[in-house]
């Protein structure tokens, strides 16, 4: 009973605060506008293969840079690929981009962060000078840098982009870390006896993810500008993958008579960044409590 | 005399951050691939890649390599860029530059421009339709693909202005050749729109002016929502505190209060903005220079990528890296200088 009682109350106090968050969400209309974006065109893409009305790798030259009809909703391209199906299956594979990029960087980033924040000392001094250099160059400049030696594949796109988008977070949870080591219930945690390891991976860390998740889902969309701009450079994917910046490449010399075959692909692009940059804006209102009304 | 001091602290502070910097473009290039791999070609026996290794000091540790490196650095060898010929990379920045340098500047005002007056107003009308529309521009900045932006300016501005029997902009190039070849220009700064304004050549003047409208609009995208965003939330704060109300109350006009009192201080934080709106026009130059065919170190890299041109790549990396970091420690400087309290710390 006695242990059951506080485990209890936790959980209200948990319940009420996520009550309080929902009730903040639904105030926000330009974060339920982000929401509804980004969570429809990640349907969208997951259902790729079954919403698709057409393959998105198999020429129609009959059909060729058509507008937009019913039968096909946004036009077709120079090959007569159907521009809706093909932007269906590029968001796919930019999202599997900006996901797997914004995972990577943020467990190395968080890891080390918090690892440095928590030694502290000259670990902590080192990492942080290591990060100063990696804000030196724009984070696009200094992928384009790494992807130009580990070679124009998909793979190299991916960890060029990781190895350039892991300092924020590291930066991010280090100074968290170091806010929570100062406050009472770190001490008592370490009066109770518990380990160094316990109390980051228990108490500090799980207060200090919600910075994370903003900055994450902020991430998601700047990752899939970034892999765009790449892949309508030359890099990551082959041309004639659906891709969306590789898309606007392919096509632009389309655009002055056929303007939909690029202006369907870019708009791609902008809306899913907007959603996320939108949802990752309300999230950081609603779960920053110094910024909650 | 402080301020001096702490120009001199942020001069030495930035010796560790570009010896990171090179370390890392090192690591790209020594580490991560082999650098003799770019003499190889298919008749290139072992024996004599051995030799290249054994000129260049490939053969020797990691850490004299980068001593190497360093030296070959400072005196001035970057080595060649093969996408520009063999071409000396330092030769290339110079001659490329200048282009970038000019449409980066013209961008860079057009941000300040556009984006200051924006976030006042938005800050002054605060939740009305003026600030909603505002926002959500600003916000779509920071979700802009540039490079599509570009081709959409140029549909609109060029090619359906021309349908329509409008004046339309040039898509292409820094100026129209013919009118150069008119009208010889003396280069000074290697900038055409400066150069010809201050040798009074108009003709080249004009052409270079409606050359570098659309990629510097397109290019200031993303940073007119950022100069926006900051200048809208620092007035807010602004129009809060005692002395705007004491304005108001003494009866000034309300243009008065908002221009002169109070956008002095809420312009301050938008310095620092600025810096960090430098970092996004240069990331963007490969893109929008490519778009427009805009002969700068941007369209240089994006060239470089597509001829797997090391040298050049790491050259405008380097560059791009030396850039940045100059102009934020302008930017901090300047800071310190407007806003005092900031200036021991």
């Amino acid at each position: 009973m006695r242990r059951g009682t506080p485990r209890n109350k936790e959980l209200e106090i948990r319940l009420r605060e996520l009550k309080y968050s929902l009730y903040l969400l639904r105030q926000s209309l330009l974060t339920k506008v982000g929401i509804a974006i980004s969570a429809t065109v990640m349907v969208l893409a997951l259902l790729a293969p079954i919403v698709a009305p057409y393959s998105p790798t198999t020429p129609n030259f009959a059909v060729k840079l058509q507008p937009p009809t019913f039968s096909h909703l946004l036009g077709t391209d120079q090959f007569g690929f159907d521009i809706f199906s093909r932007v269906l299956y590029a968001y796919r594979l930019d999202l599997e981009i900006a996901f797997a990029v914004v995972i990577l960087g943020a467990v190395f980033g968080v890891v080390l962060g918090a690892f440095a924040g928590y030694v502290g000392g000259k670990t902590d001094e080192s990492l942080m000078r290591l990060t100063d250099i990696f804000f030196a160059v724009p984070s696009l400049i200094l992928a384009l840098a790494v992807a130009a030696v580990l070679g124009r594949t998909f793979n190299g796109l991916v960890t060029a982009l990781a190895i350039t988008w892991w300092p924020s977070y590291a930066r991010l949870i280090r100074g968290e870390v170091l806010t929570q080591k100062g406050k009472l219930y770190v001490d008592a945690a370490k009066a109770a006896g518990a380990g160094s390891r316990r109390i980051v991976l228990r108490h500090v860390l799980p207060n200090s993810i919600y910075p994370v998740l903003v900055n994450a889902t902020l991430d998601l969309g700047q990752v899939i500008l970034a892999a765009a701009g790449l892949s309508f450079l030359g890099f990551g994917v082959q041309p004639g993958t659906p891709e969306l910046g590789r898309m606007v490449a392919d096509s632009s010399s389309y655009v002055f008579n056929y303007p939909w075959v690029i202006a369907f692909p870019g708009l791609a692009i902008l809306v899913i960044s907007l959603g996320l940059n939108l949802l990752g804006d309300g999230l950081r209102d609603i779960l920053d409590p110094r910024l909650r009304r | 005399m402080i301020l001096w001091r702490y120009v001199a602290r942020r001069l030495i502070l930035l010796v560790p951050v570009l010896l990171g910097l090179t370390l890392i473009t090192f690591t790209i290039t020594h580490v991560f691939t082999d650098p003799v791999s770019s003499y190889v070609s298919g008749r290139t026996t072992p024996q004599l890649l051995e030799q290249i290794r054994k000129a260049y000091g490939l053969n020797q540790p990691l850490p004299i390599q980068y001593y190497y490196y360093m030296v070959h650095l400072l005196a001035g060898d970057w080595g060649v860029s093969r996408s520009q010929a063999g071409q000396p990379v330092l030769t290339v920045i110079a001659n490329l530059f200048p282009a970038t340098a000019e449409l980066a500047i013209v961008s860079i005002l057009i941000q300040i421009a556009v984006g200051i007056p924006l976030g006042t107003i938005s800050a002054v009308r605060k939740d009305k339709w003026v600030d909603h529309i505002t926002r959500f521009f600003a916000l779509s900045g920071v979700s802009m693909p540039v490079f599509w932006l570009g081709f959409l300016m140029q549909l609109l501005f060029s090619y359906q202005f021309r349908l329509w029997g409008l004046p339309s902009l040039p898509t292409t190039g820094r100026v129209d050749q013919l009118v150069l070849q008119a009208h010889p220009l003396q280069t000074i700064t290697g900038s055409y729109s400066f150069d010809s304004l201050v040798t009074l050549n108009f003709p080249v003047f004009l052409s270079a002016l409606s050359s570098i409208i659309l990629p510097a609009l397109t290019l200031a995208f993303t940073g007119i929502g950022l100069v926006t965003r900051i200048t809208r939330s620092s007035m807010l704060e602004v129009l809060r505190q005692d002395y705007i109300v004491l304005a108001r109350a003494k009866g000034l006009p309300q243009r008065v209060v908002i221009y002169k009192h109070a956008l002095k201080n809420a312009i301050i934080p938008t310095l620092t903005i600025v810096g960090i709106s430098v970092g996004y026009t240069l990331a963007g130059a490969p893109l929008v220079e490519t778009v427009f065919s805009w002969p700068g170190i941007g369209r240089w890299a994006a060239l470089a990528i597509l001829s797997d041109d090391v040298a050049g790549i790491m050259g405008f990396t380097i560059l791009v890296g030396l850039v940045f970091v100059m102009v934020n420690l302008i930017v901090d400087v300047a800071y310190a200088y407007l806003n005092p309290r900031v200036r021991l710390g």
